[in-house]
């Protein structure tokens, strides 16, 4: 039996208690794993993040059409941030799309280099305080992750930090489907904080 | 035996997919993308097309208004991550063809049970 070595070791602090004042007042570079894919939760975790707070967000969507996202906030609407949009999935569907004052149509970074000029083009458009991008879980994959995949992560988290990140846009949030396996490397040493959403559904009683 | 094809860019998910219509007793072939989709549709005439949303060269909308200048039109069902609006989803129901989506990741029977309800088996 071949002997098995740690790679790594993860301590969780749970954080209920703490969890609206850490949440309330969320900076900085931020990595959300999340286990659900459904818009709607996300919406509900943004509703907590600085909600006293008049901001504008920019959602840079490699997995959801603005359409969607549009349909999603007239139900859950997203209190206190007005929402724009770059919508990288769309033209998959469609070439005939036209850019509107809500949201940009662009194709889908083929790697974090171009993810990081799309941002940038972002923040040209929206001017936004705060940065959602949904999702890492295109680029890298932490249960199987690839030195190379890991590098070229590391470099843009520190391109986010050194050339997007500023006094008036102080936050990112990079989300990370969990679902893709056991994260094995977290770039721990590269975000600010590393927070885990996990949802639990079930369906009624009844429909059983 | 009904005819399957399976239209995916990642060649994992295409083999996976390939083995299970085999498995179910339909006679597949694949395309690892919309050029060369419609490069064998012809010459396959599949009943139906496990097609792939993202992926490169044409567009959903333009390969499914390419499949309605055919005579033999397949039924196709969407292989997608993304999430559309209902309205998006109507319009590429609009252009026909399309009879159904399974939003991935899937659940194998699920897929097995939306090909073989399309194919009435």
């Amino acid at each position: 039996m071949e002997e098995s070595h740690v790679i790594q070791v993860n301590y969780w602090k749970e954080l209920h208690k703490e969890l609206n004042q850490t949440i309330g007042k969320l900076r900085g570079l931020v990595l959300l794993t999340h286990n659900s894919v459904e818009l709607e939760d996300v919406i509900d975790f943004l509703n907590k993040v600085r909600r006293e707070e008049f901001l504008t967000l920019l959602y840079v969507s490699l997995i959801n059409t603005y359409g969607y996202i549009n349909d999603t906030l007239e139900k859950h609407p997203l209190h206190s941030k007005r929402v724009f949009v770059v919508d990288c999935v769309s033209r998959y569907i469609s070439s005939d799309l036209r850019d509107t004052h809500k949201c940009i149509y662009r194709d889908p970074p083929r790697n974090l280099d171009e993810m990081k000029n799309l941002i940038l083009e972002g923040i040209e458009f929206a001017k936004p305080d705060m940065i959602v991008v949904d999702s890492l879980s295109q680029f890298v994959n932490f249960s199987m992750p690839k030195d190379e995949d890991l590098r070229e992560l590391y470099r843009f988290l520190s391109s986010l930090r050194d050339e997007v990140m500023g006094i008036t846009l102080d936050t990112v949030i990079l989300l990370y489907d969990d679902k893709l396996g056991v994260m094995k490397k977290l770039p721990t040493l590269f975000v600010d904080t590393i927070l885990k959403l996990e949802v639990i559904r079930e369906s009624p009683r009844w429909q059983e | 035996m009904a005819r399957v094809m399976v239209v995916d860019d990642e060649p994992d998910l295409r083999n996976l997919v390939r083995l299970i219509m085999e498995k179910k007793g339909f006679e597949v072939e694949t395309a690892e993308d919309g050029e060369e989709f419609l490069s064998k549709v012809d010459d396959f005439g599949p009943d139906l097309v496990l097609l792939d949303v993202m992926m490169p060269g044409p567009t959903t909308k333009e390969i499914l208004e390419k499949l309605k200048e055919k005579k033999k039109r397949p039924k196709v069902v969407l292989l997608t991550v993304v999430r559309f609006s209902d309205e998006e989803k109507e319009k590429l129901m609009k252009i026909g063809g399309v009879v159904d989506y399974i939003t991935k990741p899937f659940d194998l029977q699920k897929l097995t049970d939306t090909v073989s309800q399309h194919l009435g088996n």
